[in-house]
């Protein structure tokens, strides 16, 4: 059969003339149609097969994109928070955004996640109002948001947000009468959202399970059964920082030797390592799937930050270089008034940017701090960009 | 036979012979030609050619049935192969003073030959490997001994033992691509200890959690589903995904496959554990191809190339040969073309390590149109001089006449 597969007309029409066609036609078609139950007759002898793999792999490890989970050979990242599961609720696997992934009273049109943003996520008015137009609904001023009622969320006051609307959420089809009940919780580290939606009956129905589930969150480090996350100035899901650091690190992706006088900060969603170097400065690296977004756009992104315009490939080609993980890869160094994502920033500060674009993930190096204090870093920024390592495993 | 069927035949063999059929058949291609470029605008090349070149009959609907309206690639140029051997090898006088045309009609049925063959029996694919060797992953690898097709899907089932070696069945691209929709069909095999079932291929998707945003084609299986996205302009693109089910001992295991999937779907039967896999074709090959080194020459102060090439070796049971691919200098051995095509990561990077990617084409008669042009140029010549040696012969013979007259 393979020899006639490009004879054929585009596959609707090859579909359609199957059905309504001459009667010959449907009659040969018929008869040269593979049974429905057959014998398989090809075999190969392949080598390179993964060889650690074993029953019971989960579709999140099959499909996610998530670090941690995607591997068969890897244990799951362990999730720190603990939660009372309401009766009738079903925990879903994680997602790479959705730390918690519940279906509230077992029903597919239900949906209620627990998500973490890095920062202030774009700060509490601008998500509600986010979540106000996803519901159809327009905005509300910072007042209006002051004056909404609040909950415990971790220790902490949390936004209560309840909205009836037309949902479309992060899709294309439009939900009419949907329910939305949520609580944000914003500090300058790091944002919590936990957001439930569904049939605008079927949320109220289930306010009492999302009380009781978000109620009942608290966050659980190692060796720290017992206290909750309420004071922590780090975000949940992630370390706090272990004491004195030693001068070698290793964030389990890299091994690097920390440059003199600075210290490991605490653990930031996104970034593989955070570094803290003198009064205001800051030091992290990034990891992203594939190629990140390309060199231009983060190299530019990079330059919108502190004000300035884009540059194209040939001036991007030639920026000097810098060696990171054994390519040759562009240094920027640019100054300005910064601000970067999640509202961080001040005047007259210095980024320095190293970018290493790979077709399977991609690196990222961002050093920001004042300009003086960068200047007199700037040595152990690429000091540290030398014993930056793949850790091998 | 009569002389009425004797004229009959007569009448079939002037038509099929015809100037006037010839000139129909080349009209037709050239409508082709320009619908199919047309068409590749929106749809991309391989659905302009599968559609307009690779095809008996375009085909339109017109009150729910759909009928064919215009003669495809495939039948036009089967026509005009037709027509040539019919006109220029049957119908035409074999003497000497044809020998030329005859020639060129067999070249050109030869080239048209080798262009059928091409369609029907040629695989095509892609090679991509690291310079360094890296873990493998599931598309790249610093050395391999087979290649993969852009468009053509297989399902893979092999025992997962922890041996880097097995032997896989394999459950081909016709197999699977008419199970859209409710299409399924159960696949056994006596050394299998179950049957696998796969349902509604669908050709372009994501696999994703379900949410009450959007519509899972088929059945959400631990809480992902299906997303059926619309084919993408190039057909490489596409990812397919489908619906599996094994029977074992009663229990019936469900499981979704997908094209881009990071672990093949797993599972315990016969006390066994097996792997299932949906991913592109893969075409063996006769030797293994190892990316030693690639060298890529940049235009002065840009990082635009201006020429790339591979040192690979090529390793067979023979031992072991270091050889130089580069742009329009392909390795021919085995049956197989390996051209020069791509390389990566193409930003960021100055220094490596690189991927290079070549495209590998098994055409049987690939060097057949080299061959029809060579045998379409003897007839040429041979047609030309004979024409260009009665015109010298004849104004030869008219100057002697003239110089006979005037004296």
């Amino acid at each position: 059969m393979k020899y006639l597969a490009p004879l054929r007309a585009t596959r609707g029409a090859r579909r359609q003339g199957h059905r309504s066609w001459i009667v010959p036609a449907l009659l040969f078609a018929t008869a040269c149609a593979p049974p429905e139950r057959m014998e398989i007759q090809e075999a190969r002898t392949t080598r390179g097969l993964p060889t650690t793999l074993q029953a019971g792999i989960t579709s999140t490890q099959r499909f996610g994109s998530s670090k941690g989970q995607g591997s068969a050979t890897q244990a799951p990242m362990e999730n720190p928070f603990r939660f009372t599961l309401p009766e009738g609720w079903a925990e879903l696997e994680p997602t790479q955004m959705r730390v918690i992934n519940l279906r509230p009273a077992g029903n597919p049109d239900l949906e209620c996640a627990l998500t973490v943003l890095p920062g202030d996520g774009g700060g509490l008015t601008a998500n509600i109002n986010r979540w106000r137009d996803q519901m159809g609904l327009g905005p509300i001023g910072d007042e209006e948001v002051a004056g909404m009622p609040r909950a415990s969320l971790l220790g902490e006051a949390a936004t209560i947000v309840d909205l009836r609307g037309d949902y479309t959420g992060m899709g294309s089809v439009a939900r009419e009468d949907w329910g939305l009940l949520g609580l944000v919780l914003t500090t300058e580290r790091f944002t919590l959202f936990v957001k439930m939606t569904g049939p605008g009956e079927l949320v109220s129905a289930e306010r009492p399970g999302f009380e009781l589930f978000s109620g009942s969150l608290r966050a659980v480090f190692p060796g720290d059964e017992s206290d909750p996350h309420a004071g922590h100035d780090h975000p949940p899901g992630q370390h706090p920082p272990e004491g004195p650091e030693d001068v070698t690190g290793d964030t389990g992706m890299f091994e690097y030797e920390l440059p003199d006088g600075w210290s490991v900060g605490p653990a930031r969603m996104m970034r593989e390592l955070n570094l803290e170097v003198g009064e205001a400065s800051q030091c992290f690296v990034i990891v992203l799937p594939r190629e990140g977004g390309g060199l231009s756009m983060n190299i530019n992104r990079w330059r919108g930050e502190v004000g300035l315009d884009p540059i194209d490939n040939a001036e991007i080609a030639a920026l000097p270089k810098v060696e990171l993980l054994g390519a040759e890869v562009p240094l920027l160094e640019i100054h300005g008034e910064y601000e970067g994502m999640g509202g961080t920033g001040g005047e007259d500060m210095t980024v320095f940017g190293v970018p290493l674009i790979r077709q399977d993930s991609s690196v990222f190096v961002k050093f920001v701090g004042p300009r003086e204090e960068a200047a007199a870093e700037k040595e152990r920024f690429l000091e540290l960009l030398t014993t930056l390592r793949e850790a091998q495993r | 036979m009569s002389r009425q069927e004797k004229g009959l035949i007569d009448q079939v063999v002037a038509l099929f012979g015809s100037y006037g059929l010839a000139c129909v058949c080349l009209f037709l291609l050239f409508v082709l030609t320009i619908l199919g470029t047309l068409h590749q605008v929106d749809h991309g090349l391989y659905d302009a050619k599968q559609t307009f070149f690779n095809s008996w009959f375009l085909w339109t609907e017109v009150g729910g049935t759909h009928i064919p309206w215009f003669p495809g690639g495939v039948a036009s140029m089967g026509l005009l192969t037709l027509n040539l051997i019919v006109g220029g090898l049957l119908r035409i006088r074999w003497q000497w003073r044809n020998i030329g045309v005859i020639i060129i009609h067999f070249g050109i049925v030869f080239m048209m030959l080798a262009g059928l063959v091409k369609m029907t029996n040629s695989e095509e694919g892609h090679l991509t490997l690291w310079e360094i060797d890296r873990p493998s992953t599931s598309w790249a690898d610093h050395r391999s001994d087979h290649f993969q097709s852009y468009t053509d899907w297989e399902v893979a089932i092999w025992e997962a033992d922890g041996a880097p070696q097995a032997t896989e069945r394999i459950i081909p691209n016709d197999h699977l691509v008419d199970l859209e929709e409710d299409g399924q069909r159960t696949f056994h095999h006596p050394d299998l200890p179950f049957e696998l079932t796969l349902k509604g291929f669908v050709p372009n998707c994501d696999v994703m959690p379900k949410g009450p945003q959007w519509e899972a084609t088929g059945e959400v299986i631990e809480g992902f589903g299906i997303l059926t996205l619309p084919e993408e302009k190039e057909a490489e693109r596409n990812i397919a995904g489908m619906h599996a089910e094994v029977a074992v001992g009663g229990e019936v295991q469900r499981a979704i496959l997908y094209g881009a999937q990071r672990l093949p779907w797993v599972f315990e039967a016969g006390g066994k554990t097996w792997a299932v896999d949906l991913r592109h074709t893969r075409h063996p090959m006769p030797y293994e191809i190892r990316l030693e080194k690639f060298v890529k020459e940049d235009h002065p102060g840009i990082s635009m190339a201006k020429a790339y090439r591979s040192e690979v070796s090529r390793i067979d049971a023979t031992g072991i040969e270091r050889v130089l691919i580069q742009m329009n200098e392909p390795l021919r051995e085995g049956g197989l073309v390996l051209f020069q095509t791509n390389w990566g990561p193409q930003q960021g990077v100055t220094k490596g390590p690189w991927y290079s990617v070549f495209t590998v084409v098994r055409n049987p008669s690939d060097k057949w149109p080299e061959y029809a042009m060579w045998v379409i140029t003897l007839g040429l010549v041979i047609a030309f001089g004979r024409t260009l040696n009665r015109f010298v012969r004849k104004q030869l013979d008219e100057r002697n006449r003239l110089a006979t007259t005037e004296s």
